[in-house]
């Protein structure tokens, strides 16, 4: 069960569990409701997720295109999903925690 | 095109990073599912690949397209290509398999939909995503098998992007392609400049070189059964492949008996005058190389363009030579069911004329003997440059593997550093993996218990400071 708190411009999303093809469409549309226009910064919680689709990658990808790579933090990556963002090359454009 | 060439890259890369995560189980289900799809529609393809190429003939493509699934498949799908795929206690070496990344799939004319459903087969067992850049000639078919297989490599919930195939190729985009930062791997099979265009964009790749595949019909053969079986090899797809026959080398001895047979296979003995105008269609005079115009065509037809009176139930043409070099054209490469035809005096004599085959044009590629003497297919193997050397079966047949011999069957047939590659390999899935090798603590007792400062003296030569590194060991 994923988990959205907003505080201010900040948004942080907790996300949990396997993010494969099927349940990225419903992550991105539950980002998409929490991305009210006010929100400037993004956090995304990744504690409790052990598998991600290319699909949550290009979500991804949008996030840093629309608060800019200062503004968006992946924080508490385990290393199965470190090694994922690397393999994508996208480490140099997200700051991954 | 700078953007769409980045946007396909991007694809893969995602794909790539996906598709890591996944175990064998899962791979295997996709594999089977690509598979399946590809075999089911394997004479609609083979079709259309005739259709649009003009090259072969479409039944002989519908086998090409169950080697590329059915063969490879059986001969891929227990390959262990996750995770630890092997572990030696005694050594202490376990060995793991990572996936490379992206690869790059160059498709040739002459046996598109079967190199399309081979590459995509090996590149997903590996869980690497693979893009295809067909030849120019066969666009539709190769994008028709590409989608094929990417549905069905979907339905069993492979990473979107681990397919892409490219509809409208440029030289600029491939090249641009090969040389990206992100690209893991080149499977380059065509044409010399392709490969070596691709060897040197910087990205590995596993290439192919160009064959002239000598057959040497030795004395003690089963003559009957070796000309049967290089006409259904040189006949096959109107002798595309690149392993296919080139030049037959017979004793003088037999050689009456051998030209008889083939005689009786409906094969046409060119005269000195034919031969010339043969060569004019068949080889371009300045680059020495096969005219495109008569790859894959019927021989009847190729004898009406050079203006010969062949019968029109011909199946090869045979031109009589006495030698090998650009002087005597039909001494190198045609992709078409046209043999060059030596006789010589003795065993000596025809391994010679097959050395000087097998150098002109096609080193580390592929030969073939007919013989029940094992001594001389031994020797005849010694004296070759090639990675497969058939023994009494087709050429075309057996260097591709898994129909007349335990080879792996492929459409990538490594010719070795001769042919410019790293491998003489029947490449396959297993050459798309990056294995990671856990060493763990075996010491080396001769090496650890050695005064290493002996190494440091210089009067202590090799032989001393062997008997002393081997004392009592």
């Amino acid at each position: 069960m994923n988990k959205y708190e907003r505080n201010g411009k900040l948004l942080t999303c907790i996300l949990s569990g396997k993010i494969d093809t099927l349940n990225t469409s419903v992550l991105e549309n539950e980002i998409n409701e929490n991305m009210i226009e006010d929100i400037t910064s993004v956090v995304i919680d990744m504690q409790e997720v052990d598998y991600i689709s290319s699909s949550f990658l290009r979500i991804v990808i949008k996030i840093v295109k629309a608060v800019s790579k200062e503004n968006f933090v992946i924080k508490n990556v385990n290393p199965s999903v470190m090694k994922v963002f690397k393999i994508a090359n996208l480490t140099e454009i997200i700051n991954i925690g | 095109m700078k953007d769409y060439i980045e946007e396909v890259m991007q694809n893969a890369t995602m794909a790539a990073a996906e598709y890591s995560q996944f175990t064998q189980e899962q791979t295997d289900k996709i594999v089977k599912s690509v598979f399946e799809a590809a075999f089911d529609k394997r004479i609609m393809l083979a079709k259309m690949a005739h259709q649009e190429t003009n090259i072969g003939i479409w039944e002989h493509k519908v086998l090409k397209n169950v080697v590329a699934s059915q063969l490879v498949y059986e001969d891929i799908k227990n390959l262990k290509t996750v995770g630890i795929i092997n572990e030696d206690n005694e050594s202490g070496i376990v060995e793991i398999a990572q996936p490379m990344g992206p690869i790059l799939a160059i498709i040739p004319v002459t046996n598109p939909t079967s190199t399309v459903i081979f590459k995509i087969l090996i590149s997903l067992k590996s869980r690497n995503p693979v893009i295809i850049c067909p030849s120019k000639k066969a666009i539709n078919c190769c994008s028709e098998t590409a989608q094929i297989c990417y549905e069905a490599a979907l339905k069993e919930g492979a990473p979107e992007g681990c397919i892409q195939w490219l509809t409208s190729v440029t030289r600029e985009q491939t090249q641009e392609l090969m040389s990206h930062k992100s690209l893991a791997l080149i499977l380059a099979t065509g044409g010399s400049s392709l490969v070596k265009s691709a060897y040197s964009s910087g990205t590995p790749t596993i290439g192919v070189g160009a064959g002239n595949v000598p057959v040497f019909i030795e004395k003690t053969a089963d003559i009957p059964f070796s000309v049967e079986q290089i006409f259904f090899s040189k006949t096959f797809d109107n002798g595309t492949i690149c392993a296919s026959e080139q030049a037959v080398v017979v004793e003088q001895e037999i050689a009456e008996e051998v030209i008889e047979e083939f005689k009786k296979n409906k094969a046409y003995f060119l005269n000195d005058e034919e031969i010339i105008l043969l060569n004019k269609v068949a080889i371009d005079e300045t680059s020495h190389l096969m005219s495109p115009d008569i790859v894959g065509r019927p021989a009847f037809e190729i004898a009406q363009k050079a203006g010969i009176n062949a019968p029109i139930d011909v199946a090869i043409l045979i031109a009589p030579i006495k030698s090998v070099g650009n002087e005597y054209p039909l001494s190198s490469e045609v992709l078409a069911p046209i043999l060059a035809f030596y006789v010589v005096d003795n065993f000596e004599k025809a391994i010679n004329m097959c050395i000087n085959l097998n150098y002109h044009g096609g080193i580390g590629h592929s030969a073939s003997i007919f013989s029940n003497d094992d001594e001389k297919i031994k020797y005849f193997a010694m004296h070759m440059n090639a990675g497969r050397i058939c023994v009494n079966t087709p050429s075309s047949h057996g260097a591709v593997g898994g129909m007349f011999n335990k080879l792996s069957p492929s459409l990538t047939l490594g010719c070795g550093t001769g042919g410019k590659n790293i491998t003489t390999d029947n490449v396959s899935a297993k050459h798309l993996i990056n294995i990671q090798r856990i060493s763990r603590r075996r010491p080396n007792e001769r090496f650890l218990r050695f005064d290493i400062a002996l190494y440091l003296d210089e009067n202590m030569k090799a032989d001393e400071i062997n008997k002393i590194y081997n004392r009592n060991f």
